[in-house]
């Protein structure tokens, strides 16, 4: 319970501070650099890389993440009956987002690529 | 009264209350989990594409309205929040594996999410589509609950950012491994973290069913693109309109 407990206080600080600031942010984009500064001091307040507060959070984390196909359904749901929303223009979005995805996928990877050749990095592709 | 009566008395109650779509909701994406497994993970059998093609398919069949839906699916609906804060949890674990890639993860990341914004936005305006539907569709690599916020903010329709960060992703999902093999690329950091870049969690969830390195690099590519797009959006977008 705490470790949902941390995720949902960050998501909330979030939401507080993007409202009163105004900020052009997602809660959820700032909810994600508070957590990450929670774990560090967690660990380094408990002098380790696995504190307990952070194995509570982990574990949390991992049954939200690998879960995450399900938490788009209801969004897809409504964007199926939503779909005189890109009636006047569905030609041009279908273009834009078949054009668009191919060449992010073909730069990004390329990108990478180039730069672990240029800068020869070690463990790319051979991971831990 | 009898039989039929009661059923139907039943089913009016059931069709009503949250928990029947709930439990709809999770029964579809295990099934859909199922079927993919059962093709041997062809990108085809996307389950976000095929669990929500059955929901829509059982909600025609009854004649159940989508508010009557999102009664009882809100709550998986807002586990989106808190996963994308969680995102923080592997970004953190893999500290030491972005150190060992530092640059090509910082270019890729760079490359990859300018490319997003400008090409979507670009391509929407030589086109010719109005402003707000250019807008709704710079962030729709990142990843819903950050893509729908920026959206709302620079004045674009969320609900269309929805949809279009679903297409994104479930069009990323299934094209990134022919893709990817078409062009003879071995390197899985790279192919999951293209991914994770382009098509955020369900490109993530896909990248796990080819591969572990894969999945976690595209799971940091989610994460990083998430923040990075709702850093620059609102810039790019002032350059361009």
């Amino acid at each position: 319970m705490e470790g949902l407990f941390v995720i949902l206080v960050c998501q909330l600080i979030g939401e507080i501070v993007v409202r009163t600031l105004d900020l052009s942010m997602p809660a959820p984009a700032l909810g994600i650099m508070l957590l990450l500064a929670y774990l560090w001091f967690a660990d380094w307040r408990a002098g380790s890389e696995d504190s307990p507060a952070h194995t509570r959070i982990s574990g949390v984390a991992d049954t939200l993440l690998k879960n995450l196909g399900v938490l788009f359904v209801p969004l897809g749901v409504g964007v199926m009956q939503n779909y005189r929303l890109i009636y006047d223009y569905a030609g041009t979005i279908i273009v834009v987002v078949v054009v668009s995805t191919i060449v992010t996928l073909m730069v990004t990877v390329g990108a990478f690529l180039l730069a672990s050749r240029l800068f020869g990095a070690e463990g790319a592709g051979n991971g831990h | 009264m009898d039989t039929s009566g009661r059923v139907f008395e039943l089913w009016v109650y059931l069709s009503t209350s949250p928990l029947l779509w709930l439990t709809v909701t999770i029964g579809a994406y295990i099934t859909a989990q199922r079927l993919a497994a059962w093709s041997g993970f062809n990108p085809i059998v996307n389950p976000v594409l095929i669990s929500v093609a059955l929901v829509v398919l059982i909600l025609t069949a009854t004649g159940t309205s989508y508010s009557t839906y999102f009664d009882g699916a809100q709550f998986v609906h807002f586990a989106l929040g808190p996963a994308t804060v969680a995102l923080a949890v592997p970004l953190y674990r893999n500290r030491t594996l972005i150190r060992q890639n530092f640059v090509p993860v910082i270019v890729a990341l760079f490359a990859g999410s300018l490319t997003a914004i400008v090409c979507a936005t670009g391509v929407a305006l030589l086109l010719g589509a109005p402003d707000s539907v250019a807008i709704s569709l710079a962030p729709k690599s990142a990843t819903a609950g950050i893509a729908v916020g920026i959206s709302q903010q620079l004045g674009g329709d969320p609900a269309l950012t929805a949809l279009l960060v679903i297409f994104t992703g479930v069009l990323g999902a299934i094209i990134v491994t022919p893709l990817m093999n078409l062009l003879r690329i071995k390197n899985y950091a790279a192919r999951g973290f293209a991914a994770g870049l382009t098509s955020h969690g369900i490109g993530t969830a896909r990248a796990f069913q080819v591969n572990e390195i894969a999945g976690t690099f595209s799971g940091l590519a989610m994460a990083l693109n998430g923040i990075l797009t709702s850093a620059i959006a609102a810039i790019v977008l002032g350059l361009l309109l």
